[in-house]
């Protein structure tokens, strides 16, 4: 089983990351989301992403359906809600946001270290 | 982001309530291929409750035909296997319907284990008008 990290970007970032990576990908399996997000250095277990695609379906921002396998059990797709859509939007400008203020932030402190020099 | 609804209070229905989270998650993990085996531990990170907690629930869920024990693991039996299955799909496939555990103080299903269990029959077999 796939276990947390203590490296990468923030958990309070996956919410946002799973909307994101179903309004580009259309549909996914539980699975590949945990490692897309990952692999966007994301530091959350699979449990994160159970616990995550729960609770926004629940608020119904997700919808899932089964998908049958003749090789292997039944698995479960995700896909967005419009409401999920609309949430992805405000992820997505959130994000924006947080890298606007970071990229403020790290020009500020260069420009610190320039005029010390 | 909240991970995960409240437990219900009465202890008759937080049993019923962790049986069916147990067996969800679960099955969900089975479907994305780790097999259907879980420990405390796992249990304790999928769903939040804390794993002494959990083992209780897990060793009852053995009780009832559930899930087989071997050693610190679980594993689904056949009949858990075709529980959990109804209970991921009930739980995710019809988000208007009420689960055990979300019902008003005063439903009719509070009353005894008896009752909850027929609740979720009639709830799982249909048109049951849950107004409680």
């Amino acid at each position: 089983m796939p276990a947390e990290s203590s490296e990468g970007l923030p958990r309070r970032f996956l919410p946002g990351f799973l909307l994101l990576s179903l309004e580009r990908d259309g549909t996914s399996y539980g699975y590949e989301l945990y490692e897309t997000v990952r692999s966007l250095g994301l530091s959350v277990d699979l449990a994160a992403v159970y616990r995550a695609l729960r609770t926004m379906q629940q608020r119904g921002l997700v919808t899932s359906q089964w998908v049958s396998s003749l090789s292997g059990p039944d698995r479960r797709l995700y896909s967005l809600t419009d409401s999920g859509r609309a949430s992805a939007a405000a992820a997505a400008e959130e994000l924006a946001q947080v890298r606007d203020g970071l990229i403020s932030a790290l020009e500020y402190f260069e420009a610190l270290d320039g005029s010390r020099a | 982001m909240s991970t995960q609804a409240a437990s219900p209070k009465s202890g008759a229905l937080a049993a019923l309530y962790w049986r069916s989270e147990i067996l969800q998650v679960m099955y969900w993990l089975r479907g994305e291929g780790f097999g259907d085996v879980v420990d405390p531990g796992l249990i304790e990170r999928f769903l939040g409750v804390d794993a002494a907690i959990g083992m209780t629930y897990l060793d009852r869920l053995v009780d009832e035909d559930f899930l087989v024990r071997d050693g610190d693991w679980y594993a689904l039996s056949e009949f858990g296997l075709e529980r959990g299955a109804r209970e991921f799909h009930e739980a995710f496939a019809d988000l208007t319907k009420p689960t055990h555990g979300e019902c008003s103080a005063d439903c009719w299903c509070h009353a005894s284990v008896d009752e909850a269990e027929a609740c979720i029959a009639q709830r799982l077999g249909h048109d049951h008008d849950h107004a409680g």
